[in-house]
């Protein structure tokens, strides 16, 4: 049984009190209504959630100035007359009667005001939501040259406007959820009714309502509680601060993931060439998009094998050189006193420490980091001869390779999988390395993202999922919406886009 | 607690194995080239000399990463090419280490005796490679470890540059442990390996005969002939030329073609593309097969001082004084290995058995040595002028011209 008001404005303010507090941003606003022959009456809201001056203008001053309900048919009762005067005098656009404590005190700390009446039962809720928001900006982890510069901002209702604004679709829907016994995070399931597969919604409804947690603070949070791999090093969802990113995923029958205060949205499934590709593939011709697509996946090999590659090719392989390269290498490591493992391992630690360190500080002290961090560490320790150049090359291509790779998840990732990799290499040399290799392809391999195996379309191999994997293929080519959202709907357009000059 | 036990154990493993097999780079010595001789004190044993690349000049010690790279050379004495390789290492800072090594030459001396331990020992050691390339140093084959070559840093790596070089000189015998190791292994072929010399070059400017203005110079000289394991005597560099036509790989040579209506002015053909096709056969009654070589290739005028850019009008003529002299040259040298040395090093023995195999077996098989020394060869060369590689029209020399030739 489900507390409700009562008829008393003093309990029910009693009651309130007792609930949300009487903190110095709660707003308890008594008035006396004229309207209503002097009826004593109370709003209450918090100070920094709602819009004064609405409140003010199409609230307040209405109820003081009105000295009489209008004329109309004859009202019954009390309640009659309350409805009546709300009908009449206030001019918020979104109103709505409540019986119920949870709803209205849900509705207060939301940033909703609430009207009480002496001698009524019910309350008011009025929508004036009017809480500060940062504005719309590029986003700061995603750039593009040549794509839209809006970003997702922490208000969720302001992401479900961009979206909205790209897809007008009448089967677009947003589907809510709320998480989290005290955050109360809202959740938006965004998805196209008629594309997105059925399972997979599901799948995703029933991951995320099973979910029984006091708060939400991040995208993470529920990356963490809705993945499919716990403690696999790969992320299975990508996530995004992108609008544009996420509307393309809606229209592939993805279903993008919104969460009330934070930018990121999420989106599933994912599979592991979606965390190569980038909006930007899209917004330059085609070939330009394949050859990136192609870099990137060179980077991605070069930042998890090239320090394991110097160690595995210094200190086993040297068969493997070129005979000049060899005795480059050779030269440059003379005097050095350590094994090429232990020279590797320290630069590869440092690299991280001043990637670490660069992201956390101050702005102000930045040059300084980045002065010692190059200097002292790269140079000197070339100089000083504790470690070879040709070392510093390959911790360095790593480096930069690392940060080719268009998702910061996937790139901390490798990032971290590097090392075991690279103690693997100096213990076994190639065998070592090839072992490891071995070991995350069959690991990609079992992964799955909300039922799309990780490394499909390319094994599974499926043939009309090609066009927009590893090759960015024409638009007039992509007749198939991609492969891994499964969508119920898999033809995007007409077949025979291609221009020609015959062309009526 | 079992799957932790299993990550535990797979954990310690790594750490257990301790870098097993790991050598540093920097630890090692990187034979370049490797030369084996035999001992002048006790005939049975082997004197081997290595020469190890000593790289300097690396970051450690500043920015001096132009110095060349430094060379140690080595030598010891042992019963076994093992043994005198294990000596060298007593007084090696350094791992030896084979796999780089660009170079194996062999004495001459020991080829005299024979090469069958040299084959042996390279072709089983896994760190050499099949590619490593063999060659017979005329003299002892520990100086040329000494010698430079070109302009090279490394005598080791720019000995290997020379060989590679030798396509256009029309002497490139692929030389490399593989052919020879084939050879060994054929019942009839025999091997045939380049074979290297000393030449002089001038160092300081001055007069050439001059000791202290000169330097040793290794170059190619020609070719080692074997038979089976011992070394029977040399071919001279156009005897090789001769030989390479079918031996070499794509050998790309210039033949220089002198018309008789015209001595002073010979013509250069660049022959490239170079292929050849051998047969057999017998003929009625005989037991002896006859071999036919066909030569066929593509070549382009390189020189001359009579074509109009055009070179249809001498094509014909010019294609004739050609196959001519490439079936001559050929001819010539196969003769000298065949009838001088007996040798087949040119693999008639394997061809003769893949085409015609029941008279192999009848009556061939024991007596190829015989057989081949009687052997017919005819030799025919096709090469197709295709085109003239100039791009000028040649300063006439007019009174061979009006003579020979009549222009429009």
């Amino acid at each position: 049984m489900e507390a409700k008001l009562t008829r008393s404005l003093t309990e029910n303010e009693q009651y309130l009190a007792l609930t949300i507090g009487r903190g110095m941003d709660i707003n308890y606003r008594h008035l006396v209504i004229p309207a209503l022959d002097n009826c004593d009456a109370l709003i209450v809201n918090i100070k920094g959630l709602v819009n004064q001056t609405e409140l003010e203008d199409s609230v307040i001053s209405p109820l003081l100035n009105k000295q009489e309900l209008p004329r109309g048919p004859r009202l019954k009762n009390q309640d009659d007359r309350f409805t009546r005067l709300i009908e009449s005098g206030i001019s918020v656009s979104g109103a709505k009667q409540s019986q119920l404590w949870t709803e209205i005190c849900d509705a207060i700390v939301s940033g909703d005001s609430v009207l009480f009446l002496d001698k009524w039962d019910k309350a008011l809720i009025l929508e004036n939501k009017g809480y500060k928001l940062r504005n719309i900006s590029e986003p700061t982890t995603e750039t593009e040259t040549r794509g839209p510069k809006d970003g997702f901002i922490e208000d969720i209702m302001s992401n479900m406007g961009l979206i909205r604004r790209r897809i007008k679709d009448y089967s677009l829907r947003f589907e809510t959820l709320v998480v989290g016994d005290r955050s109360k995070t809202e959740i938006v399931l965004a998805y196209i009714d008629n594309l997105v597969n059925d399972s997979l919604l599901n799948e995703v409804r029933s991951r995320i309502s099973r979910i029984k947690i006091d708060s939400l603070l991040s995208s993470v949070y529920l990356e963490e509680f809705i993945e499919d791999e716990p403690y696999s090093f790969f992320p299975t969802m990508e996530n995004t601060e992108r609008p544009d990113r996420a509307v393309a995923a809606i229209l592939e029958g993805r279903v993008v993931i919104l969460m009330d205060n934070t930018p990121f949205a999420l989106i599933v499934p994912a599979v592991f060439w979606n965390f190569l590709q980038s909006p930007g593939d899209h917004y330059e011709r085609y070939y330009i998009g394949t050859f990136w697509r192609w870099i990137r996946l060179v980077a991605l090999f070069l930042a998890l094998s090239s320090t394991s590659f110097y160690v595995l090719l210094t200190s086993f392989h040297q068969e493997m050189l070129p005979t000049a390269l060899a005795l480059k290498i050779a030269a440059d490591r003379e005097g050095v006193p350590f094994p090429a493992v232990m020279e590797a391992f320290v630069m590869e630690l440092l690299f991280e420490v001043m990637a670490e360190a660069g992201l956390r500080m101050p702005k102000a002290i930045g040059q300084t980091v980045s002065i010692v961090g190059t200097l002292v560490i790269g140079q000197a320790a070339v100089s000083a001869g504790l470690v070879g150049p040709a070392l510093i090359i390959a911790v360095a291509v790593g480096a930069i390779s690392s940060f080719a790779i268009p998702s910061f998840s996937m790139s901390t990732s490798i990032r971290l999988i590097r090392f075991p990799l690279l103690f693997l290499s100096a213990a076994f040399g190639i065998f070592g390395y090839l072992g490891g290799i071995i070991f995350i392809t069959l690991h990609l391999l079992s992964v799955r993202s909300f039922g799309t195996p990780f490394l499909g379309p390319v094994t599974p191999y499926d043939q009309g999922g090609q066009v927009d994997t590893l090759l960015r293929l024409p638009r007039w080519k992509m007749l198939t919406r991609p492969w891994a959202g499964r969508p119920k709907d898999k033809i995007r357009q007409k077949d025979d886009l291609k221009p020609r000059p015959d062309l009526k | 607690m079992r799957k932790i036990t299993v990550l535990l154990i797979s954990i310690s493993m790594l750490l257990v194995s301790g870098c097993w097999d790991m050598r540093e780079i920097n630890e090692l010595g990187l034979v370049m080239a490797v030369a084996v001789d035999k001992s002048t004190n006790y005939p049975n044993n082997y004197l081997v000399t290595v020469q190890l690349a000593n790289p300097k000049g690396g970051g450690a010690t500043g920015q001096q990463s132009s110095a060349p790279t430094g060379l140690w050379i080595a030598e010891a004495e042992g019963k076994t090419i093992f043994e005198a390789i294990r000596k060298i290492a007593q007084s090696s800072s350094h791992r030896i280490m084979w796999a780089h090594n660009n170079i194996i030459i062999i004495g001459e001396s020991l080829a005299q005796d024979d090469i069958t331990p040299v084959v042996n020992f390279f072709t089983h050691n896994y760190e050499l490679r099949m590619k490593t390339l063999v060659a017979v140093g005329k003299g002892k084959a520990g100086d040329f470890l000494t010698a430079t070559v070109g302009m090279g840093d490394v005598p080791g790596l720019s000995l290997s540059d020379l060989f590679r070089n030798q396509q256009f000189t029309g002497q490139g015998l692929t030389s490399t442990m593989l052919r020879i190791f084939e050879k060994f292994t054929s019942e009839t072929t025999n091997p045939i390996m380049t074979a290297l010399s000393f030449s002089k070059v001038i160092t300081q400017p001055g007069v050439l005969d001059k000791a202290e203005n000169t330097q040793k110079q290794i170059r190619v000289e020609g070719a080692a002939v074997f038979d089976e394991t011992k070394l029977l005597g040399y071919l001279t560099p156009e005897e090789t030329t001769g030989l390479s036509w079918i031996l070499g790989d794509n050998p790309n040579t210039v033949i220089s073609v002198v018309d008789p209506e015209i001595p002073v002015r010979a013509t250069a053909i660049e022959v490239s593309n170079v292929k050849h096709d051998i047969t057999s056969q017998f003929n009625e009654g005989t037991l002896i097969p006859k071999i036919n070589i066909r030569i066929t290739g593509v070549g382009k005028l390189s020189e001359d001082h009579f074509s109009n850019m055009s070179i249809t009008a001498y094509k014909t003529r010019w294609e004739a004084l050609l196959n001519e002299q490439i079936a001559r040259q050929v001819e010539q040298a196969i003769a000298k290995v065949q009838k001088e040395y007996q040798s087949d090093v040119l693999g008639f023995g394997d061809i003769v058995h893949g085409q015609h195999k029941t008279e192999w077996h009848e009556s061939i098989k024991n007596n190829w040595h015989n057989v081949f020394t009687e052997a017919e060869v005819n030799v025919e060369a096709y090469i197709d002028i295709q085109s003239s590689a100039l791009y000028q029209l040649p300063f006439y020399n007019y009174k061979a011209r009006g003579s020979a030739y009549d222009h429009d």
